[in-house]
């Protein structure tokens, strides 16, 4: 029988990935929309963009309520709390951060020199960053989790 | 890999005592990921859990836990 801890675990990992997809549906889509130039995407293609990243942004938003409503019920029982937090999981958290930290500095490392070949804006700039800052911690919580 | 890897008979020892993962998990207060880890040897546990291994299964830590030659 899977006890109500392991339960609260899958849940969680389950809530993570929701987390991430939906995030990583929501910015690439509108990376996409406002950045590729006018006359390469037509009209119609702009309007459905935009309504798939809104469908990402709704998808985010739910599994984030989803997140805070499991973390309060986590909270009231200590133990529970102890459990879910135990030091497999911060030694998953931990590399996670790390694995994150590096794809970041190496994404702006790459953009840096795509800036001495390319003329691009601060703000794609710093959407690819915000975009890899959350995607890749989280894809590796999710890969180291699952062992 | 480390000259002196840590190996263990966390597995065996559990089901001697007929443990599940999952009980053995409850009776240390962790999940049962971390207990499957640590019997596959992808995770290194701290000394604390590896004592609160050693009194749940009632034998002593390096009844548990010892270093490969």
């Amino acid at each position: 029988m899977t006890s109500r801890r392991d339960e609260l675990d899958r849940t969680r990992w389950r809530t993570t990935l929701g987390f991430l997809v939906g995030f990583v549906v929501w910015w690439v889509l509108t990376i996409i929309e406002r950045h590729l130039p006018r006359d390469v995407v037509p009209r119609g293609w702009t309007v459905g963009l935009l309504f798939a990243a809104l469908l990402g942004w709704i998808i985010w938003v739910v599994f984030q309520w989803r997140g805070l409503r499991e973390y309060s019920e986590i909270r009231k029982d200590p133990e529970l709390r102890d459990a879910l937090d135990d030091e497999y999981t911060r030694h998953v958290r931990d590399r996670s951060w790390v694995v994150g930290f590096w794809c970041l500095l190496v994404t702006q490392g790459g953009l840096l020199v795509a800036a001495s070949f390319w003329e691009f804006s601060a703000l794609l700039a710093a959407q690819i960053g915000v975009l890899v800052g959350v995607a890749a911690p989280l894809t590796t919580y999710l890969v180291l989790d699952r062992a | 890999m480390d000259k002196h890897a840590l190996a263990n008979r966390l597995r065996v020892l559990r089901a001697e005592r007929g443990l599940t993962q999952e009980e053995l998990a409850d009776l240390v207060g962790v999940t049962r990921k971390t207990i499957s880890t640590v019997e596959r040897r992808v995770f290194v546990p701290s000394t604390t859990l590896a004592l609160r291994l050693s009194r749940a299964l009632g034998v002593p830590v390096e009844e548990i836990f010892h270093l490969e030659d």
